[in-house]
């Protein structure tokens, strides 16, 4: 699919189109630098946040700023980017940030992965196989890892640099011994490398296993709070937890797909409605779709 | 069927777009020029500019227009748009001093040095809704005399003595000049993050959400915080100021332009068992255009950062809790889809509810 | 650090090939930053960047933005640097300071120590290196180039891996084996030869000799 045959007519093309100052990739090339030069450190440090320009972006702070910045100092001109919000394509946010994307770099765009080179998403990591040449760029909400035990930043900044990482380890036992279970939902605290916590985003539990010994690099984008970090390829990447407790992703009881019968992917529930019960789908709608052609 | 688990996201954005722009721009009513926005509607134009951090009236005028008068939205647009633009120079240091001045009042004293200037100021109007404002019929004076008058161009005011300086002559305040010269912190390219330095705080607040400011001081007088208490207002100004890059090929000084800005030094009366109880400091705050509001709770909070010495969290609330662009992105996040953390949620409960049983029956362990 | 090189003074053809377009600084970041994601193994900059340019300053020429302070090692550097200035409005600094180096030729290791190795709280102010390589790499364990190797592992490494050179600078060899530093902080290092290809080595990497051209280590 080329770009000109999806976003003829679109609002972004005639406007990208219509001035010829507008850089490839929308940032000027000081900016592009800048962010580059923050991966670079980001993945010889594992799991570090990395602070850098975050520059303001035609989506709003909290909406994937970071992420698309991220995608838009890499992206190449033989790139080909595919875009997902929950798993799904077709998410009006993914959408936008593939447009984005696609109509100021001119390169092609895809919803499966194996064609893909960059992978920019929210909140999952794609069902299928990611190699080495597959470039995962996540959008963070929150970066910092530590927030629900410490508000303050000049505190937070030390205990990352002395691997004080105490507290967290206490409050996910209170938790275990108050709840029964640890009850973190998303964005399970991971230690990377055996020495960064990092925030895995709100990634669910299900996906956190992929992160670790990977092949691909995961880069993570924080527009807003404007830090970068990474977890580059064969990383030990540990769910932070107890040796008598382990770590426990989402449990789905046999549910299964509606439309593919899958019960080995990440599924998501449609309330019933009048009494119904539930219904059950792929999260990752790609994935399905590809299960249900072959 | 929610909007993200229908196909076409294109097409769904396509037609909100459209929607958008054909009631804006198709509206019965006359389409607003930009330069009515300016004449008209100027310290809403200026107070945009001073939030983006970018002085540009037309296309601030074009970004409200185009935001149909969102304040955050036009702001947005033009960050993202100065995104786009590569940074070419950077000026010549510009002392205050230089400013131009359209209005100037000091509070401190009935009589300072130099002129009281009550200029183009509703301060002292009768708040009262008037249906002929911005009818002909309102206007008192010749157009030409009032301009004259606003400008001040019969009597161009720059180098007013400050009351700053008064104050320093007569050896009441508190001396905290630098000797070093450092760069100034640049918060477009590096965050900043407690401990800053003053001019990172400075520039935050400078490029700070108006509304954003204004509570943070206000709740520090009157809410639970409780860091600072009312200061005294030694200067409050309103000029413009020239601006002058070095020549690439000469070297030498060149003048591009000019801008407006609002100026305040707020004096502190020191009250601290720490503190030195026989002189005053100050405070001091600057935005782009003319928005006194800002400019003063920037003076006081300037003022209030330092004396709290990093032992609170203020600090740490300045810098990251202020902006516009940021707290309302974040807080509009919240409308995007989060059916997977919501899942992962749901999971958990059921996950707690199956655990209780097992402490419910005795276990020690 | 004096620059005496004025603009005038520098050569013409040499200027206009080190500024990289907005594609090629895109294809050098890519290489850097796939070499340092995998470290140990060999990437290649395209002949028509490579040719062009000036050898291990090519990194610097790719990443450097306004005011990025930058150090160019050597006796003859003082051209070179001020090209680097000029392409990419870096700012010369001293070795302390510099946040990217490229050595072309050789380093002291009263030079070495200087560089700096970032702090706990702040890792992304160490510096990173390039490093000009005569000789060719290998990271085939039945390598036919005769040399120094060495063991890899850490993030990015799968398993563990090995990386013969078949020349390699000593100080920067040495800095490799014993580091002084707790990690955090340490130096992320570039080897480009004269091919174009470039290896890395980053501080989070661990690095054992297997066996060098001066002694055979069991």
């Amino acid at each position: 699919m080329t770009m000109s045959a999806v976003y003829n007519g679109s609002n972004l093309d005639s406007i990208v189109g219509a001035d010829p100052g507008i850089p490839f990739a929308l940032l000027d090339e000081e900016s592009k630098r800048e962010i580059r030069r923050a991966l670079l450190h980001a993945v010889c440090v594992p799991g570090y946040q990395v602070p850098f320009g975050s520059r303001e972006m035609p989506v709003a702070r909290g909406w994937g700023s970071g992420g698309l910045q991220i995608t838009l100092a890499i992206v190449g001109k033989t790139d080909i980017v595919k875009v997902i919000d929950q798993g799904d394509d077709e998410g009006v946010n993914a959408v936008n940030l593939r447009r984005l994307v696609v109509t100021s770099t001119g390169i092609e765009e895809s919803s499966e992965v194996v064609e893909s080179t960059i992978i920019q998403s929210r909140h999952r990591i794609p069902e299928d196989e990611m190699i080495n040449s597959h470039t995962l760029v996540l959008q963070v909400p929150v970066p910092e890892p530590l927030r629900g035990v410490e508000r303050d930043m000049r505190e937070l900044a030390r205990m990352h640099a002395e691997a004080d990482y105490s507290r967290m380890w206490v409050s996910l036992y209170e938790d275990k011994v108050r709840n029964g279970v640890i009850t973190q939902t998303t964005g399970y605290p991971c230690l990377v490398n055996g020495r960064y916590v990092v925030a895995t985003t709100p990634i669910p539990r299900w996906d956190i296993p992929r992160l670790h010994d990977s092949q691909f690099l995961t880069l993570f984008g924080a527009g807003r709070e404007k830090r970068v970090y990474a977890i580059p390829p064969y990383t030990l990447v540990e769910p932070l937890t107890f040796e008598d407790v382990p770590f426990e992703v989402e449990q789905a009881n046999g549910a299964q797909c509606r439309l593919c019968n899958s019960s080995e992917s990440f599924l998501v529930e449609s309330p019933g409605t009048n009494g119904d019960a539930g219904t059950w789908t792929c999260s990752d709608t790609a994935w399905c779709r590809a299960r249900r052609t072959k | 069927m929610g909007y993200a688990a229908a196909r076409g996201g294109l097409t769904a954005i396509r037609n909100a777009e459209d929607l958008v722009r054909t009631l804006r721009d198709m509206d019965e009513s006359e389409q607003i020029e930009l330069d009515q926005f300016i004449g008209r509607l100027r310290l809403l134009v200026d107070r945009i500019m001073g939030e983006a951090g970018m002085w540009e009236p037309r296309l601030t005028a074009l970004a409200i227009r185009q935001a149909e008068g969102d304040h955050i939205e036009s702001v947005h647009l033009l960050r993202a748009y100065k995104s786009t633009l590569p940074r070419i120079a950077s000026t010549e240091p510009i002392h205050v001093d230089e400013m131009r001045l359209l209005r100037r009042v000091v509070p401190a004293f009935r009589e300072p040095g130099g002129p009281q200037i009550l200029g183009r100021s509703t301060d002292y109007s009768a708040r009262m809704l008037d249906p002929r404002s911005g009818s002909g019929a309102t206007a008192s004076l010749e157009p030409e005399v009032a301009t004259q008058i606003a400008d001040n161009s019969s009597t161009v005011q720059t180098n007013t003595p400050r009351l700053m300086n008064v104050l320093r002559d007569m050896d009441l305040l508190t001396d905290r000049r630098r000797t070093d010269d450092p760069e100034p912190f640049d918060i477009t390219r590096t965050p900043a993050r407690p401990p800053a330095p003053r001019s990172a705080r400075l520039s935050s607040m400078a490029r700070a959400e108006t509304g954003a400011l204004l509570n943070q001081w206000y709740r520090n007088i009157l809410g639970p915080d409780g860091y600072l208490h009312e200061v005294t207002l030694g200067e409050v100004r309103h000029g413009e100021l020239p601006i002058r890059i070095k020549h690439p090929y000469t070297n030498g000084s060149v003048s591009i332009g000019s801008l407006r800005v609002t100026e305040v030094e707020a004096i502190e009366d020191l009250n601290g068992v720490d503190e030195d109880r026989d002189r005053f400091d100050i405070g001091y705050g600057l935005c782009l255009g003319h928005n006194e509001r800002k400019a003063i709770a920037m003076a006081n909070l300037d003022i209030a950062c330092h004396r709290d010495g990093s032992k609170s969290s203020l600090e740490q609330s300045i810098l990251l809790t202020t902006d516009g662009l940021d707290s309302a992105g974040f807080l509009e996040h919240l409308k995007l889809p989060h059916y997977v953390t919501f899942r992962s949620m749901m999971e958990r409960k059921i996950a707690v509810r199956n655990a209780r049983p097992t402490v419910q029956k005795g276990d020690k362990s | 650090m004096s620059n005496t090189f004025q603009l005038s003074s520098i050569d013409p053809v040499r200027l206009s090939n080190a500024f990289l377009d907005v594609h090629e600084s895109q294809h050098v970041f890519t290489v850097l930053l796939n070499s340092l994601s995998n470290p140990g193994t060999i990437h290649t900059i395209d002949k028509t960047v490579w040719e062009r340019t000036d050898g291990c300053a090519v990194p610097l020429l790719a990443l450097l933005g306004h005011e990025t302070p930058f150090c160019v090692l050597g006796e003859h550097s003082e051209e070179l640097t001020a090209i680097v200035q000029h392409v990419t409005t870096g700012r010369p600094s001293t070795l302390k300071d510099a946040r990217y180096v490229a050595i072309p030729h050789s380093v002291t290791s009263e030079e070495f120590v200087e560089i700096s190795t970032g702090s706990d709280l702040r890792p992304d102010s160490a510096a990173q290196i390039s490093v000009y390589c005569s000789g060719r790499f290998s990271t085939s364990s039945s390598s036919s180039i005769e040399g120094t190797s060495v063991r890899l592992s850490g993030p990015g490494v799968n398993g563990e891996s090995e990386l013969t050179f078949e020349h390699i600078d000593s100080v920067v060899l040495a800095s490799l084996l014993n580091r002084k530093f707790a990690f955090p902080r340490g130096h992320d290092i570039w080897f480009c030869n004269s091919e174009g290809q470039v290896v890395a080595i980053p501080r989070s990497t661990t690095v054992t000799l297997i066996s060098s051209s001066t002694e055979k280590v069991s």
